[in-house]
């Protein structure tokens, strides 16, 4: 009986360990700042796919929003700085973060950098890779949080019934398929998602988040910031 | 209750404890409809008005439209021409997201100056 108890726990230990891996991301400054509201800036494109920054952009404000932030409405953000002239993300992102904070009251500025965006074309198979880098700076410009993240994905073929050639010819559609319509929307998504909330990144919760009090107050309590704290706070904030 | 329920109970609840994802907010097309009016050439107005009537139906159902969308909604009547009504939508915004007062307020304050 002791043991099936030991077995239990251990396994229960073992599945939220999976879920909730020990933060080592020192987020002791952004705990400092409590960031309310996040302005992304329009996205720098190192790729040649000239959809991808528009593209990676309309996937950011939900992912953010549903974190608990105010997210600055991201059409609205790129309009304003076009009619000032500001047309070419890279030459943004050079902007000093103080005046583009200031611009627009922002708490914290999101910089994104695409630094890969494309789909491999073999006959059989194609492979769809993403390559983001992500900045929070507070107000002042000072680096908040930062991650990369590369995601790659090549579909699958399970058409493995039939003759060698039936194979073949159900691979070169598949192919064909991830060529006509690439999967970095949904990579893109789950990018966003792993950096945001399960990596070890994922971020502390904005203020519309339920639990976002709990949160500082555990972060508070604790006086000091260690990781176990940090983990104990993540597990209440996301646990809704 | 016998124990191999009980353990694959825990279990499950575990497990969707961790899958949940938060759902603070309707979405409608908003990622879709930017999508299309950044990529889809002549199909921008369709984009503008959907985004509009989606935001507009959030509204009066008297839910929080997320955060931004309004102001969106705002961009898109003032890149038509229609500054009165582009004021109104980013009004919205600034008496719903306390966050967005610096912002809004300077462009109600630059769009009624003109």
């Amino acid at each position: 009986m002791r043991t099936l108890n030991l077995l239990i726990l251990s396994a229960l230990a073992l599945l939220l360990a999976g879920c909730v891996t020990p933060s080592t991301y020192d987020f002791s400054q952004y705990h400092e700042e409590k960031p309310r509201s996040i302005l992304v800036l329009p996205v720098v494109n190192n790729s040649v796919d000239v959809l991808a920054p528009t593209s990676v952009l309309t996937t950011l404000p939900r992912v953010l929003a549903e974190k608990g932030y105010y997210v600055f409405p991201v059409n609205t953000v790129k309009t304003l700085l076009e009619y000032e002239g500001l047309y070419e993300p890279s030459e943004i992102h050079q902007l000093p973060t103080k005046e583009l904070s200031s611009l627009f009251g922002a708490d914290a500025v999101l910089y994104l950098t695409i630094h890969e965006w494309t789909s491999k074309y073999a006959v059989f198979a194609t492979t769809t890779v993403v390559d983001f880098e992500y900045t929070i700076a507070n107000k002042q410009g000072e680096q908040l949080w930062n991650t990369r993240k590369k995601l790659t994905y090549s579909p699958q073929n399970n058409n493995n019934s039939g003759s060698a050639m039936a194979m073949l010819i159900s691979a070169a559609v598949t192919a064909a398929v991830e060529r006509a319509a690439p999967n970095y929307l949904p990579l893109t998504r789950q990018a966003n998602y792993e950096v945001f909330y399960t990596d070890y990144t994922r971020i502390p919760p904005g203020p519309y988040l339920p639990g976002y009090d709990e949160y500082y107050t555990a972060i508070e309590s604790a006086g000091t910031e260690t990781s176990q704290n940090n983990t104990e706070a993540n597990l209440t904030a996301g646990d809704q | 209750m016998n124990k191999p329920l009980l353990v694959s109970s825990v279990l499950l609840i575990a497990l969707t404890g961790c899958a949940t994802r938060s759902g603070l907010y309707s979405w409608g097309e908003y990622e879709q409809d930017l999508f299309n009016y950044y990529h889809e050439a002549g199909t921008q107005e369709e984009a503008a008005a959907n985004h509009i009537e989606f935001v507009s139906n959030i509204e009066q159902s008297g839910e929080t439209p997320a955060p931004g969308l309004l102001a969106e909604a705002g961009t898109f009547y003032l890149l038509a021409g229609d500054t009165g009504s582009a004021i109104k939508f980013y009004q919205l915004e600034f008496d719903t997201w306390p966050e967005s007062r610096p912002m809004m307020g300077i462009l109600i304050q630059n769009l009624e100056s003109n």
